[in-house]
């Protein structure tokens, strides 16, 4: 060490290549607490804390054998009471020549920094306060937009429900009274004048009342269908279902309440079986029909054709009335939704085909509405489910 | 050979030992992302909360090049991510050489002593912010606005360039980690490099390693501290080749 490196305030030491204390001043002793003389040949490594141990093996060390020289780096000694002293450190490595090539050694400077180290540590304390604090409000931030969000959410699925039961009450409000009025009209008259009118009447009377039950009925059926989709109750059974037979007994009870319209039936035999409910399949050809029934001409014939299509059946009722008018055909099968054309010819609740697309959606299959094949006019409903799967033949 | 560098610094460290493999070897060196001069806007917090998003950093890189017969050189916590990325792609890895390695820095005693207890890590990161005191108060602002790189520049000039929010995160989940399980599932040979007074990763580690990785070769060198291929290049470097020599002697024999 030069002469008066002990005078100097702060810790002078040089190390061999190999990281031994070679000399110390005194000030060097004064920060780690012991004599400088008992620091001589020990590992550079015992006067620094763990932390700093760390720090200087896996960055200092590198950077000053890389570099040659490092400054300012913070680090905390060790002292011999257990304490640490937080020091600032500048070192550089000098080498010089020898026979078997180079041998270095470091010349290292610390000066204590204790106020400084005080005032820094307690800046990094209320930075990362601070930090902290701007980390939570962000999660804050966060959790109020979900929040947000998710009354959104809430909100519009309250006003799809508010608009859904406002449609429902007009619906069931006409539809349902018109039928009532009818039957309640009728069998009033019936009952108060039946002694006076003639057999015929009579029989016209109660065709009137049959038919309007039986209006009354389908609007049930289909209403109990919608309440449990909407509500996502509608869970349909996995039963074999013979689709030739549910179009013949659709066409049938078609039959009774049309019994002047000609319909021409085609359903092969040897259909594949599907998977579903029989009364659902049957239900869906029935809507198919009496809409066809309801939006042709009365003379004009009603075609139902089943075949096998795509590993699956398609049954098709086509009809030669007007056609599908202007609104694209998907949207037939939206609730609520009637056409302005059909809304003219008769009376309806738009939920029928909302109810076909419900029930043969959930049983795997599609619905669909086009322009009758080869026909100038006329309308075509058709469904397709698929064939179950190693199932075999009706 | 692909050179992985650990905790730290970057991929210049390994200046002083890759060139000796170019003759022989395709050699490449990289950095992590968060570390050198890699592309801070890949740094994913979320990835990187693990090392094994690391491990992906090698694999990503073995792919994007098409590298076979990988032989891994890693320094320190970098051989927790090559024997990761091995044990994810087997048949891609031919040696893992792993420099001052540590599957666990923490103590977990009686029956494992990493040497370093919680306390010593949360001295660490003290010191670290300490020492990028600027950058505590800076890193919000630079981070906040990315149409001023020139904050950043500065920083990037400087030796061992790592960005301190991702130094201090990747400090955080290094010596914190315990990957002691994964050595037993790896199945490429590996050599272990051990250094002598070494305050990062003790001599009972580096057997410790040895004893949990079948089929390693655990060698002690002449070199002190935990960085031998920046203070003892040749030392390394002679280690190495000696290493592989002999692993192509027993290749041959055993060819014969």
């Amino acid at each position: 060490m030069n002469v008066g490196s002990d005078e100097l305030p702060g810790g002078v030491i040089r190390l061999s290549e190999d990281l031994r204390i070679l000399s110390v001043n005194r000030g060097m002793g004064e920060l780690v607490g012991r004599a400088p003389t008992e620091l001589i040949g020990e590992s550079f490594d015992v006067l620094l804390s763990v932390p700093s141990r760390i720090l200087f093996q896996t960055n200092v060390y590198p950077a000053l054998r890389a570099e040659g020289r490092v400054e300012e780096v913070f680090l905390t000694l060790a002292t011999a009471e257990g304490a640490t002293t937080p020091v600032l450190l500048n070192a550089v490595r000098t080498a010089v020549r020898t026979a078997d090539g180079e041998r270095g050694s470091y010349e290292i400077l610390m000066v204590r920094i204790h106020a400084r180290a005080r005032w820094e540590s307690e800046l990094l304390a209320v930075t990362r306060a601070i930090a902290k604090e701007q980390a939570a409000s962000q999660r804050l931030a966060a959790q109020l937009a979900t929040t947000a969000a998710d009354l959104a959410a809430r909100f519009a699925e309250a006003q799809r429900d508010r608009a859904f039961r406002d449609a429902f009450v007009g619906v069931i409000s006409h539809e349902l009274r018109t039928p009532i009025t009818t039957i309640y009209g009728m069998s009033h008259i019936l009952r108060k004048r039946h002694e006076t009118m003639t057999p015929e009447v009579v029989r016209q009377h109660l065709r009137d009342i049959e038919s309007e039950s039986d209006r009354l009925h389908r609007l049930t059926e289909d209403l109990l269908v919608l309440s449990r989709a909407e509500g996502g109750r509608l869970e349909l059974a996995d039963e074999p279902v013979l689709v030739g037979h549910a179009v013949n007994k659709a066409v049938e009870s078609e039959r009774m309440r049309a019994p002047d319209r000609p319909f021409l039936v085609d359903v092969p035999s040897g259909l594949p079986i599907v998977l579903g409910e029989q009364l659902y399949v049957e239900q869906v050809v029935r809507n198919f029909l009496s809409n066809a029934v309801k939006y042709s001409p009365s003379a004009t014939p009603i075609q139902v054709v089943a075949s096998v299509e795509d590993d699956g059946i398609a049954v098709r009722v086509i009809d030669a009335g007007p056609g599908l008018g202007d609104q694209p055909p998907d949207k037939l099968f939206d609730l609520f939704f009637r056409a302005p054309d059909a809304v003219r010819k008769a009376s309806g609740a738009g939920i029928g085909l909302f109810v076909c697309r419900t029930l043969i959606g959930a049983m795997g299959g599609r619905v669909w509405a086009q322009p009758a094949p080869a026909a100038a006019q006329g309308a075509e409903f058709g469904l397709w489910l698929p064939g179950a799967p190693d199932a075999g033949l009706e | 050979m692909v050179f992985a560098h650990g905790f730290g610094c970057d991929q210049t460290l390994w200046r002083f030992v890759a060139p000796a493999f170019e003759a022989d070897h395709r050699v490449i060196t990289f950095d992590y992302v968060g570390a050198g001069r890699s592309d801070r806007s890949a740094y994913d917090p979320e990835r990187y909360s693990t090392l094994d998003g690391y491990a992906r950093d090698i694999l990503e890189i073995c792919r994007a090049l098409d590298l076979r017969d990988v032989m891994v050189v890693a320094h320190s916590v970098s051989a927790v991510m090559a024997v990761l990325a091995s044990i994810a792609e087997p048949e891609r890895f031919s040696e893992l050489i792993f420099v001052a390695p540590s599957p666990r820095y923490l103590d977990d005693l009686p029956e494992y002593r990493g040497g370093f207890a919680e306390a010593d890590i949360d001295g660490l990161i003290d010191m670290m912010d300490l020492n990028a005191m600027g950058w505590a108060f800076l890193a919000p602002i630079v981070m906040g606005s990315p149409d001023r790189p020139e904050l950043t520049t500065g920083l990037e000039a400087t030796f061992c360039s790592i960005d301190p929010v991702m130094a201090r995160q990747f400090a955080r989940i290094t010596f914190r980690a315990d990957n002691r399980s994964d050595l037993a599932r790896v199945t490429t040979p590996s050599l272990i490099l051990q250094c002598t007074q070494d305050a990062v990763a003790p001599v009972e580690v580096g057997e410790y390693m040895h004893r949990q990785l079948a089929g390693s070769t655990f060698r002690m060198i002449d070199a002190i501290c935990h960085c031998p291929h920046v203070s003892h290049p040749e030392e390394t470097i002679g280690a190495i080749r000696t290493y592989l020599a002999e692993r192509q002697q027993a290749g041959i024999a055993a060819a014969r």
